[in-house]
């Protein structure tokens, strides 16, 4: 197929000069924007956006420009948030933009339709494709249609460095020519060749825009093809990847060299390895047991916890604070503050002392197994028991960020495919994936009886398994197939990682902490007007039906604050011996099962609407009563 | 009865034999004389010692090794055939055009298209790299296929797989 016939496939090229349709917020192409009176063009921001598929390394490249650090992912579109940066280069300001991945133009997803806006709205002055060097074969369709757009264009090779280990050998200068736009070959994690690229950015943004080639260099020479005009159908798209493709083929002729030898570096025989049921899957189990069990459940929830809130709070602030609150003369308003639900003695110490040191060991444990491209595997060793549940591979992420923390795994449920997956993940994570800190509390609760425990963890992997599978024939739909980039193994970069745990928990405590203190004025304001004891009254008939006793409603109300302070209070009522083994078994049980934590709803309203949020609370405490109930009748029954 | 250099080819009856009792070594005709009186002796299956009289067994000709030569020599061919449809039966000669669910692990193929161009999965695919021309590797297949495309490796599971059209090679 000649140049010709791709133009008459898929004729029908962007008449507007660049203007994507696909974006009602776009009045016009890039120079429209820039000359309607913005002042000149030196003094003002430079605006730069990174495109590129997932995990090419543009988050590190924005790091890189803007002195700004924001999660890299292993794990494809997790860079769900567009993030802004600001930097310099050659003493002019410069903004950038980091968008999430996608492949086409023509993507339909949401985050990809996102990113699509950025490319194509009029707030950005340069585009930057960043490919990784090793799929440039793959990549060039889409700076093909970046091309198309008519915008000034830069070509980003990262990952220079892996091309050597494989026998590869790019030719960018030859590449360049045959695209007429700046190709720059670097390698973002360590910096090199990044001085090029500042000086090609410059060089393009002083150009006022204007300089960058555009369809009239490479796209006539090679066949132009029509950018995303309207969203295309499924064969239509298909079609046009298939021209581009073709025509990226082309281009690349005498750029790509490859010595033709096999190599089967130890990385790669290992990435294969693990993804093997055997050993994969007990690779897995010993990651998981090493990883969440060892060091978040015993160090973060355990050794931390304890240190931070026994003796920095507990011990020095939390007397500091009622000491300095003292002055004022209104207990209801000074309990607002420091009282048993204050926002400082209880809503803040929370946020500090159990979240911080829970999910900053989390998210570092989490980090270098991305950042070792673990994930992708794990994904594809449970995708087939997950099809069973109405899920695929990819939502093992957020299941095993559930067992650090709910909340935050019901925010990455929004990194799924399909909105079914969404659902069907969030409802899982409420009722049966307990928390961290709610499952080192019960562990040591249940650790001195193995019946207990064994039944306690039985419960919940039956509940977890009886929901996913009957949510996945009641829900409309099909689940979702599967598909995934593997990348190769790599070893993770300390400074990397802790760059990522750092932004992700500075993220995410700004997203949690409001919540936290959110829901300690709740209840403050329930103390204050009576309304808790009443609610705590009306539980108590709820809980005598389990064969607990009344004190155990305060148990759940909490377990609904924090997953984990009810699961305190329990222990409590075990050391005072409150609670036989059978009670102790059903009242762990249905408080594991019991209605997700107050910042977990707040989320799931959050990220999926109050109607689902209320319908998974309603659902959750009749199926925790319920299960409860039958347990106990059962076990009482059973003569125990 | 300990093991005897194999009967000489052509000679079908009688061998050396060595008495289970006294340890004589000797012909089988020279045993046979010793009860030519007996009216069983056509049919009897033992031959008698010709130093201590003891009846030992004759040999049947089925166990000495050289009655064995042909048969193992048979045996081993059709166990080689069996081996080789075996083999082909895990990796049937892949037909020209197929999808790549059908390719046995290591296989090689050029993509030739979709099964359904217009099916939901099309977009993803193209985004995999999984387009006419590509060269795709199938480096395993369980649990979920890992496929080796442009120097990167994807995973796909199997409804994917099936969908893709390769010619194989």
């Amino acid at each position: 197929m000649g140049p010709a016939d791709l133009r008459s496939v898929i004729g029908r090229a962007v008449a507007a000069g660049g203007t994507c349709p696909m974006c009602p917020t776009d009045g016009g192409p890039a120079e429209a924007g820039r000359t309607s009176g913005r002042g000149p063009a030196a003094s003002e921001a430079g605006r730069v956006a990174l495109v590129g598929a997932p995990n090419v390394g543009k988050s590190t490249l924005f790091h890189r420009l803007t002195g700004r650090y924001v999660t890299v992912s292993n794990y494809p579109r997790t860079s769900v948030e567009v993030t802004h940066g600001e930097g310099e280069i050659g003493g002019r300001p410069l903004r950038v933009v980091d968008t999430p991945g996608l492949y086409s133009l023509s993507a339909t997803s949401q985050e990809e339709e996102v990113a699509r806006r950025l490319v194509c709205g009029d707030g950005v002055d340069v585009l930057v494709h960043v490919i990784e060097a090793r799929c440039l074969r793959r990549s060039l369709p889409l700076t093909l249609e970046l091309l198309e757009l008519g915008r000034p264009l830069v070509v980003v090779l990262n990952m220079m460095d892996e091309l050597g280990p494989i026998g590869l050998e790019v030719d960018a200068g030859r590449l360049a020519g045959r695209l007429g736009v700046d190709v720059v070959p670097l390698v973002a994690v360590t910096g090199e060749g990044l001085t090029g690229l500042g000086a090609v950015l410059e060089r393009t943004l002083r150009a006022g825009g204007r300089g960058g080639p555009t369809l009239g260099t490479a796209a006539e020479t090679h066949g132009r093809i029509a950018a995303a005009d309207t969203p295309p159908e499924p064969a239509e798209a298909y079609r046009r990847a298939v021209a581009r493709r073709e025509a990226a083929d082309r281009l690349l002729e005498g750029v790509v060299r490859s010595d033709g030898r096999r190599r089967s570096r130890a990385a790669d025989r290992l990435g294969r390895w693990l993804a093997r049921p055997f050993p994969g899957i007990p690779v897995l189990l010993a990651v998981l047991w090493l990883g969440l069990y060892e060091f978040v459940g015993h160090f973060g929830a355990g050794t931390l916890v304890d240190w931070i809130e026994g003796t920095v709070f507990l011990g020095q602030l939390n007397p500091f604070l009622e000491r300095l609150f003292a002055g004022i003369p209104w207990p209801w308003a000074r309990s607002l503050w420091v009282g048993d639900y204050g926002l400082l003695t209880l809503g803040l110490r929370y946020a500090i002392a159990i979240i911080l040191p829970i999910v900053g060991t989390f998210f570092l444990f989490f980090s270098v197994l991305e950042d070792s491209g673990y994930l992708p595997r794990l994904a594809l060793l449970v995708d087939r028991p997950f099809k069973r549940l109405g899920l695929n591979g990819r939502a093992v992420i957020p299941i095993v960020l559930g067992l650090a923390c709910d909340t935050m795994a019901t925010m990455v449920t929004r990194t799924l495919d399909t909105r079914r997956e969404r659902i069907l993940a969030t409802v899982l994570l409420a009722l049966a994936i307990p928390c961290s800190a709610q499952l080192g509390v019960i562990l040591a609760i249940l650790s001195g009886q193995p019946l207990a425990l064994g039944l306690w963890a039985g419960v919940l992997l039956a509940s977890f398994l009886l929901i996913g599978v009957v949510g996945n024939a009641i829900l409309p739909g099909r689940s979702a197939s599967f598909h995934m980039e593997l990348p190769p193994l790599r070893l993770p970069r300390a400074a990397n990682v802790a760059r990522k745990t750092l932004s992700r928990l500075h993220w995410y405590m700004l997203e949690v902490i409001p919540l936290f203190l959110l829901a300690s004025v709740l209840l403050w304001a329930g103390e204050v007007t009576g309304l808790l004891g009443r609610v705590l009254g009306a539980l108590g008939p709820a809980v005598g039906a389990l064969g607990l006793p009344a004190r155990t409603a305060s148990v759940f109300l909490l377990g609904f604050f924090r997953r984990d302070y009810g699961a305190a209070g329990l222990y409590e009522l075990q050391r005072a011996g409150a609670l036989d083994t059978v009670s102790l078994t059903v009242a762990a049980v249905t408080l594991t099962l019991f209605v997700p934590c107050i910042a977990q709803f707040l989320m799931m309203w959050k990220e999926r609407g109050p109607k689902l949020a209320a319908s998974v609370f309603a659902f959750a405490s009749v199926f925790a009563f319920g299960v409860g109930f039958v347990l106990n009748a059962a076990l009482r029954g059973a003569g125990l | 009865m300990s093991r005897r250099p194999p009967t000489p080819a052509g000679k079908d009856r009688g061998a050396e034999l060595e008495c289970g009792l006294c340890g004589l070594s000797f012909h089988e005709d020279r045993g046979q004389p010793a009860c030519a009186a007996c009216p069983l002796a056509r049919a009897c299956r033992y031959v008698r010692c010709p130093r201590c009289g003891f009846e030992n067994p004759v040999t049947p000709g089925w166990m000495e090794p050289a009655a064995w030569e042909p048969w193992s020599a048979r045996l081993r061919a059709a166990w080689d055939r069996v081996r080789g449809r075996l083999a082909r039966s895990e990796a049937p000669a892949p037909p020209a055009v197929g999808d790549l669910s059908e390719l046995p692990p290591g296989g090689e193929a050029t993509v030739v298209g979709l099964s359904d161009p217009s099916g939901v999965d099309a977009r993803a695919l193209a985004g995999l790299g999984l387009l006419p021309g590509a060269e795709v590797e199938v480096v395993q297949r369980y649990p979920a296929w890992i496929l080796r495309v442009d120097h990167a490796e994807i995973a796909v599971d199997g409804e994917l797989a099936r969908q893709v059209r390769v010619r194989m090679r």
